[in-house]
């Protein structure tokens, strides 16, 4: 029963994961908020307390999150988390036995703990590491870019297929052109980025057959979080002395949560509450229960004070490794951000690479996509303005509203109109028009801004042949231009644009604190 | 069942197929054909419309009443498209988009006539779901009936260019292609490199390809397009006219209340008529010229027939 209800929330709580991401994009509403889950992440409300020196209580679902798990324990792993559901599923389609123990263990299950401590060290140096592991940003990473993108397309291919048929496919018909209507519209849901992310999430998944709940007890830092709140959690699991010792709810206890030869006692910083081990417990015997007192736990490994010690200084390293990269200008010059990015070195830190942007700017302009690494590890999975992909829709304004953090300010369209990206340019030995002598104009004609940020004069050209000809060259008009690249999109020529964006005199806005 | 009537089953089934397909080719012979320049019992129609001072249905109202009402153009149990712009993410009144009311009210009239389906779409320049929203296209045009469905980069079909001087082939977009009558209903604006853009620009919604390289030379690529896919009747939106900063515009200092609809089976004459709503002649349009030269015109461009009403 109570089994059957974990179960039943996992699900829900998947499902509704899914239901957002696929109204997150063009029109958007904003009544379901399209950050909702991205802002329960709980190591969320510590990195703000660390970066901006402030409870921030947009974090209220996190925070939320974390109240329960003081007085419940890690339910939010066990009953919520969506990448916890999706390692639950595909433990089960593994077929790996509930068997939780593996011989190196206990050694491993001080690894989240560090993994902690590592990305804590790290966030008070102002190096954002964490979110690469947050299970929140992570899941609604490898769900914009590959679960999505290649779900929906299964589907609407199934149900088309199905609409083929003789006799029934009439009737899947307008299912078929239903879900291709609300799932993928034309344009939509296709990104760079799709392997190595398609690699990461079937990697952690893949780990199930080392040990059930592998991410979840060897590496997850949120999870370590909530471990060390879940300690003091009074409600617990408890074992009446009806108990005749089977030992079946520590074989089938996931996590890894019950001590060995002691089936009483509980690991309260690994214990999801996913309640197995009362499924486990034999019929007319149903020694276990959960209660608000009484339970027995077993005190949690902590670091000791070598590995606390190796652990800062390791981190100290990485932070100094983190710091000494040499800018290299013909790339960082090409780094375009989302319209009203907050500056560079504060927004590598903060973004939690979540790609809620990406997959907005999806059903708009299209020009954001996970960014990869030019000199910078920490560039890796940030959004990325690529104006060859895509450009920046000019009546959009919607990254902004679904940034979860806040490192792309949420502007109003009239504000986001003037907030500048950055710059056009032009390669004159490329362009149509200087090059051939021959008119085009396209990216005249697309640029955006009211009064034109890119005009033309009229022009006689000599054609080598020595015919003159009249025609039409366009030039940028450097006070309008906002750098919204749609120019550099619509360039008509092959491979390289004549005409393309840097980021001179991008507007980054200062954080929402200072 | 025996192998016989299996055989005679798949013999009718592939006779009816293609029977379908021969009627759809000898629909597109009859869309090429010119709408007879009929006598009615009044007199001889006009090859050209110009109506002004008018709200956009009485202004539609008049010039098809002038050109020998809708049942000319559309027959019963027709498919019409009607090609709108929609290519742009503006509102209505920035007139880079066709009037939505206009719209609305030409599928009411097809369907009135006893078309069967009436089909709306575009290729758009910003992103489709945008441009249908803002436009206001979507919303009205259903309401009134239509099919309003985006472009959809798999049904292109190559079409030869027998005439092309440039170009020798080019993707057309299927449902226009299928269509048993075509009505083109731009709106009238001004454009950077054509000088204006009016019915034969518009007829680039359903080009496919790179439609970045038609722009050199302009001219000559799209006459030679144009010419494989001409409209049954060109009805140009002028009830406001976007007279700067085109083909998208954005501001409404640039757009001019002109108040007025210009209509004709002929697309040249369409484009030629509609040009004093910017005060300019046909010499500054290197499009138009090409056209004429090349005789795309179906009357003769300099003493055409044009019936002018004004509605006040």
């Amino acid at each position: 029963m109570a089994f059957t209800a974990r179960r039943t929330s996992q699900l829900l709580f998947l499902v509704a994961f899914f239901v957002v991401l696929t109204l997150n994009r063009f029109p958007y509403t904003g009544r379901v908020p399209g950050d909702f889950f991205l802002r329960a992440s709980p190591l969320l409300p510590v990195a703000g307390l660390i970066e901006a020196h402030r409870v921030c209580l947009e974090y209220w679902p996190a925070l939320a999150i974390l109240v329960v798990t003081v007085v419940l324990g890690r339910v939010f792993c066990g009953w919520a988390c969506p990448l916890g559901t999706t390692i639950d599923a595909a433990r089960s389609l593994l077929k790996r036995s509930p068997e939780s123990e593996i011989p190196c263990g206990p050694r491993l299950s001080r690894l989240p703990l560090i993994i902690l401590l590592f990305v804590t060290v790290c966030a008070f140096f102002g190096i954002g590491v964490w979110s690469f592991l947050d299970p929140l940003a992570l899941y609604n990473r490898v769900a914009t870019v590959v679960l999505f993108p290649v779900l929906s397309r299964a589907v609407t291919a199934f149900f088309a297929w199905l609409a083929l048929w003789p006799l029934v496919g009439g009737l899947f018909a307008p299912v078929a052109s239903g879900l291709k209507a609300g799932l993928i519209p034309e344009g939509d849901n296709l990104f760079l980025a799709v392997w190595p992310l398609a690699f990461l999430l079937s990697g952690i998944l893949l780990l199930e057959l080392i040990a059930p709940r592998f991410w979840c007890r060897f590496i997850c830092p949120a999870g370590a979080w909530l471990g060390l709140l879940a300690r003091f959690a009074p409600y617990r699991r408890k074992v009446d002395s009806t108990c005749v010792r089977c030992g079946g709810c520590r074989r089938t206890c996931r996590m890894g949560a019950i001590a060995k030869d002691e089936f009483e006692r509980t690991r309260q910083d690994l214990c999801i509450v996913c309640l197995t081990c009362l499924e486990s417990c034999p019929p007319r015997i149903e020694c276990t229960n959960w209660s608000a007192t009484g339970g027995v736990v077993v005190r949690a490994d902590g670091l000791s004070r070598r590995q606390f010690v190796g652990t800062v200084f390791g981190s100290l390293a990485a932070v100094g490794t983190f710091r000494v990269g040499l800018t290299n200008r013909a790339t960082s010059g090409r780094i375009i951000r989302p319209p009203g990015a907050i500056l560079e070195p504060l927004f590598l830190d903060r973004c939690i690479r979540c790609l809620a942007c990406v997959r907005m700017c999806r059903s708009n302009g299209g020009c954001l996509q996970p960014g990869s690494i030019h000199q910078d590890l920490l560039e890796l999975w940030t959004p990325e303005a690529l104006m060859r992909v895509g450009y920046c829709e000019y009546g959009c304004n919607l990254c902004g509203q679904v940034c979860p953090t806040g490192v792309i300010r949420p502007l109003s369209l009239e504000e986001k109109q003037k907030t500048s990206m950055g710059m056009a340019h032009f390669d004159r030995n490329l362009c149509i028009p200087y090059a051939r002598g021959e008119n085009c104009m396209v990216c005249e004609e697309h640029c955006p801004v009211k009064e034109k940020a890119i005009r033309f004069e009229n022009r006689e050209v000599t054609l080598p042949d020595g015919r003159q000809r009249k025609v039409k060259v366009p030039y940028v008009v450097r006070e309008l231009c906002i750098g919204c690249g749609i120019c550099e999109c619509k360039c008509p020529l092959p491979g390289e644009p004549a005409i393309f964006v840097v980021n001179e005199g991008a507007v980054r806005p200062k954080p929402p604190e200072s | 069942m025996n192998r016989r009537s299996l055989l005679k089953l798949m013999g009718a089934a592939g006779l009816t197929l293609s029977n379908g397909r021969l009627s759809r080719l000898a629909a597109q012979d009859a869309k090429a054909a010119a709408p007879s320049p009929a006598s009615p019992p009044g007199g001889v129609l006009p090859d050209v419309v110009w109506v002004e001072k008018g709200e956009p249905l009485p202004l539609l109202d008049a010039a098809l009443n002038a050109l020998g009402g809708m049942k000319r153009f559309v027959s019963v149990g027709d498919i019409v498209v009607i090609k709108p712009n929609i290519g742009w993410d503006r509102s209505p009144e920035m007139a880079a988009t066709t009037n939505p009311d206009l719209i609305a009210a030409l599928v009411k009239e097809c369907l009135k006539v006893g078309a069967k389906k009436v089909r709306v779409f575009d290729r758009t320049c910003n992103n489709p779901r945008r441009c249908y929203a803002s436009s206001g296209i979507q919303e009205k045009a259903e309401a009134a009936g239509a099919e309003v469905f985006h472009i959809d980069d798999s049904r292109f079909k190559t079409v030869a260019l027998k005439d092309g001087e440039v170009l020798k082939e080019w993707p057309i977009f299927q449902d226009y292609l299928d269509a048993h009558k075509v009505i083109n209903v731009p709106v009238a604006k001004h454009h950077g490199l054509s000088t204006v853009s009016l019915g034969i620009k518009n007829l680039m919604g359903v080009m496919g390809g790179d439609r970045g390289s038609i722009h050199s030379p302009l001219e000559k690529k799209l006459i030679d397009i144009a010419a494989a896919i001409p409209p049954a009747l060109t009805i140009i939106d002028g009830y406001r006219t976007l007279l700067r900063n085109g083909p998208q515009g954005g501001r409404t200092s640039d757009v001019k209340l002109t108040r007025t609809l210009v209509a004709s089976p002929c697309m040249v004459a369409a484009d030629y008529a509609a040009l004093p709503l910017f005060g300019i002649s046909a010499d500054e349009v290197e499009y138009l010229r090409e056209a004429v030269r090349r005789g795309l015109n179906r009357v003769p461009v300099k003493n055409m027939n044009l019936k002018k009403i004004s509605l006040s």
